[in-house]
């Protein structure tokens, strides 16, 4: 039973696709120590996909995709860097609001990077702003793409904990805004005297800026309005998300094509195809783990020793360091099924569980030794991945400060859910 | 030739993939359009999103072994040699392909119990056998096996040149 | 002593709700029964298999005992459907009848034979359907016009749209979010669920029973036929036993879900009086039941007919 474990984790530390690694502990463990027979594998992996919850996924991150192709989040950062770019530092601010902003669109983090970073990092050099800072503020700020809705982690969060995706949409708002606080304070510290001050835009200038973002920004409101109105449900505003996104990218902006949309769809496809392949090999190291009664018997263990908030920080600390190798959504398939019954049992409210889970997940996504989101940066701003790990330790403090203010102040994540009843 | 066929199969799958998400996309937005202009609700959309769904991800997760787009932690490759890393990989390629033929095998079983016991969903007025879905996971997992058989034979062949021109640590 | 016997039974309710509980309970019952030689292990909401995956499972068995409901049942057999059709079973027992009638046997035949699985006799409940509505209270026939109801199933769906209603497909997990967002009005669900799911959101409550639904076992044949005949009688008997006490902890939460509903939200509870009760009902069968008489079967559709006694 053991070796079926260690022989996986063996896979998974050596390079092996995570999929196989999960799959592997998942069969040695099931047929040769459980006698779960073969058929049921299948059953419980595809199972595990056929949910028109988790549709919403692949839609969101094609409207992101599209949008990336659109070219439009120039308009966005346009419109910013008129609104703020007399203030010291601006620059920074501006990514910061950019990558909020596009986080609205999108649940797509490396969407993010690329669409804001791509255009921002350069912009940021001429201001005066080194390549390495700018490029790691992109990689924290782009955690604001999972934490403020629409978001990956939130859909598979209230997919797997069975909370309405609409809640956690809801409550990742405000921790979000506070992010996009702590980091601009933060960012602040590194506008020194080489970052050049810049002239007021004026009233006109704004105004046009404002035109040209207009399309592209009322997509939030339709989207996330939508939803929180009840006109749909997350999967179909996310449907929504992808037809809008075609056609400001076809109809206004003028800068989309058929073979755009075909490049974002391949893209998505190939994205889903990676994270749900996972979902599957999860779902069924899920079941194995579920036969053997872990859930039953962690609840045991944890319930009637552990406080509310000592069981919250381990599990924060659980998540960022297995966050720190793997995506935050790899290890809430395997975790999440575990964990919830001794959440229940004492007591946590599921929603700021899932915030919790989420704001430590950001952690470790901007954390080395494994960092997608590092190495998209690094590639696009030409810089060293090295060069960037000085300069990040700032800001991952930022996503660590969150975490400290979710954990302890449950209202920042429960408040808005309860003014709509959840 | 054969690299020509595994690269026109790869294609062929990329290709259903993104044409079950246009279908998707397309379903959400008439079954918007017909609840709110029609204020009908039919319901078949959605399930046929779901079964659409399946044999999105696992024929694109097929193809994403040849492209080795799969999620991996890479970290061995700065800690050990070269000769270490190449057995490690070798196991690596080993234990790809049994997880592959267990997947393959446990999908023929299901789709082919489901076919002889004529299990079905009833959308509305359309019956749709279920072995048809979950056929989705046998045929992914044979292609996912395909490439990954594609695969170890590449590194099988790329491992003595490798080995020879490396120098000892 | 013998070592027990073990096995799992999985379903994919709530372990709160009412069917989550009578399954325990039989669970309870089979252990009390065979003096602890058989021991089963319930594995509820979906924590095992879920509802797409549990016959599957069965018939591979990687559990022993399947859950069996109207529901499922379709995508097995079409006969099934007459157990959904709105407004069709006055109370249980009827229902009852119909699971152990003649029209019923090359049914279970058929799953001995192509799904590894035998039927038992063990009847639990899961609830009755009521009707429930936000902003008005559905008094005639004529009030079900333009009301969106939020249902799951096509048999619902067509049970709506016959009154005049218009039907919104939501899943069960959009089911609250539905009804808090006013993207449904109304909605179909028996008395404890709608606690847990949209009761606040709700003020009018339809008693008439739109809905009736059981629930049965099914157990792996290979499984079954090498229990001891002993054992075998034992669960039939625990089985038989079940029937009046899920009948009264149906009793008991309905009761209980009622009295929440009127203190904590002041909901009304009503009922049609009979002859627009039996008006629904003759619209449900010309425009609904004969609709589906064909996938359930000549026979099937007959027995459920006469045991609707309309
Ligand atoms: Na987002
Ligand atoms: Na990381």
């Amino acid at each position: 039973m053991y070796g079926g474990g260690i022989l996986g984790f063996l896979f998974l530390s050596s390079g092996a696709p995570v999929f196989v690694a999960f799959g592997i502990a998942a069969i040695l463990i099931g047929v040769f120590s459980l006698q779960i027979p073969w058929g049921t594998f299948g059953v419980k992996g595809v199972g595990m996909v056929m949910n028109s919850t988790l549709l919403a996924i692949p839609l969101f991150v094609f409207a992101g995709n599209i949008a990336l192709e659109c070219k439009a989040a120039r308009y966005l950062i346009d419109f910013f860097d008129s609104l703020v770019r007399q203030i010291r530092g601006g620059s920074a601010l501006v990514l910061i609001l950019s990558c909020g902003f596009f986080g609205a669109i999108t649940g797509s983090i490396l969407a993010a990077i690329v669409a804001i970073g791509g255009l921002m990092i350069p912009i940021m050099e001429e201001q005066g702003y080194p390549r390495n800072i700018s490029a790691a503020l992109t990689v924290a700020s782009s955690t604001l793409a999972m934490l403020i809705p629409p978001s990956n982690v939130f859909i598979i969060y209230g997919f797997l904990a069975e909370v309405s995706v609409t809640a956690m949409f809801l409550a990742g708002i405000l921790p979000g805004l506070l992010l996009i606080v702590i980091l601009s304070v933060v960012a602040q510290f590194f506008s020194g005297t080489s970052v050049k001050e810049r002239q007021k835009a004026t009233k006109q200038e704004k105004w046009s800026a404002f035109k040209k973002a207009l399309p592209f920004a009322i997509m939030p409101i339709v989207v996330l309005g939508g939803i929180y109105s009840g006109a749909f449900t997350p999967t179909e505003a996310a449907g929504i998300a992808v037809w809008y996104t075609i056609f400001i990218g076809a109809f206004v902006y003028r800068t989309l094509g058929w073979k755009d949309i075909y490049k974002s769809a391949v893209s998505t496809v190939s994205a889903m195809g990676m994270i749900f392949m996972i979902a599957i090999a999860a779902g069924i190291l899920t079941m194995v783990f579920t036969q053997m009664q872990i859930p039953q018997i962690l609840t045991q263990a944890i319930s009637g020793y552990l406080s509310e908030y000592i069981f919250l920080l381990m599990c924060t600390l659980v998540m960022f360091f297995l966050g720190m190798f793997l995506d935050g959504f790899i290890v809430m398939f395997v975790v999440i099924p575990v964990l919830l019954p001794t959440v229940r049992q004492l007591g946590i409210d599921p929603i700021h569980f899932g915030i919790v889970l989420c704001s430590a997940a950001s952690i470790g996504l901007a954390t080395p030794p494994v960092c997608i989101g590092l190495y998209t940066a690094a590639s696009i701003s030409n810089t060293s991945s090295q060069s960037m790990i000085k300069p990040l330790i700032p800001f991952v403090g930022c996503l660590v400060i969150l975490c400290v203010f979710v954990i302890f102040l449950p209202g920042l994540s429960t408040y808005l859910p309860s003014l709509f009843q959840f | 030739m054969t690299d020509k066929i595994l690269h026109i199969i790869e294609k062929i799958l990329e290709n259903i993939s993104v044409i079950c998400l246009f279908i998707i996309t397309c379903f959400i937005l008439l079954e918007v359009i017909s609840r709110y202009f029609f204020s009908a609700s039919s319901g078949y959309y959605e399930e046929f999103n779901k079964y659409l769904f399946v044999y999105l991800v696992l024929l694109i997760s097929a193809v994403g072994m040849r492209k080795g787009t799969h999620i991996r932690i890479e970290m061995i490759d700065s800690l050990f040699s070269p000769r270490v890393i190449k057995s490690i990989q070798f196991i690596n390629h080993i234990g790809i392909l049994a997880v592959m033929g267990c997947f393959l095998y446990s999908g023929i079983l299901l789709a082919w119990s489901c076919y002889v016991s004529e299990t079905c969903w009833y959308i509305g007025n359309i019956i749709l056998p279920q072995w048809v879905v979950w056929l989705a996971f046998p045929l992914g997992m044979f292609f996912a096996l395909v490439y990954s058989i594609e695969d170890f034979v590449k590194f099988l062949c790329n491992l003595k040149p490798a080995l020879k021109s490396d120098p000892e640590p | 002593a013998e070592k027990p016997i073990k096995a799992k039974l999985a379903h994919c309710f709530p372990n709160q709700t009412l069917a989550g509980r009578v399954w325990q309970k039989w669970a309870d019952l089979v252990e009390a029964k065979t003096n602890g030689k058989l021991k089963i292990l319930v594995f509820g909401a979906s924590s095992l298999y879920g509802q797409n995956e549990s016959y599957q499972a069965m018939q591979h068995g990687g559990i022993e005992f399947v859950w069996l409901t109207s529901m499922g049942n379709t995508t097995l057999n079409k006969v099934f459907l007459a157990t959904m059709l709105p407004t069709m079973w006055p109370d249980y027992e009827s229902q009852k009848k119909f699971w152990e009638s003649s029209a019923m046997e090359p049914v279970y035949k058929k799953f001995e034979k192509t799904m590894n699985m035998k039927v038992l006799p063990a009847y639990g409940i899961a609830g009755t359907g009521r009707f429930w509505s936000a902003k008005k209270k559905v008094e005639t026939i004529a009030d079900f016009k333009g009301i969106k109801v939020g249902t799951l199933d096509p048999v619902n769906r067509a049970g709506m749209a016959a009154l005049g209603a218009s039907p919104v497909t939501v899943t069960m997990e959009d089911a609250v979010t539905a009804s808090q967002t006013g993207m449904t009005d109304a909605g179909l669900a028996t008395c404890p669920s709608a606690r847990f799911m949209f009761m606040e959101f709700n003020k009018f409550a339809l008693m008439n029973p739109w809905y009736v639904n059981l629930t049965n076992v099914g157990v792996n044949v290979k499984f079954w036929n090498k229990l001891p005949a002993e054992i075998r009688e034992q669960v039939l008997e625990a089985s038989r036993e079940l029937w009046p006490i899920a009948k009264e902890m149906d009793r008991q939460m309905d009761d209980e879900a009622i009295e929440y509903g009127k203190k904590k939200y002041g909901i009304e509870f009503y009922k049609f009086n009979d002859s627009d009760w039996q008006e629904v009902r003759r619209i449900q069968k010309t425009k609904v039941w004969s609709k589906f008489a064909k996938p359930i079967g000549k026979d099937a559709y007959q027995v459920s007919l006469e045991l609707s006694g309309l």
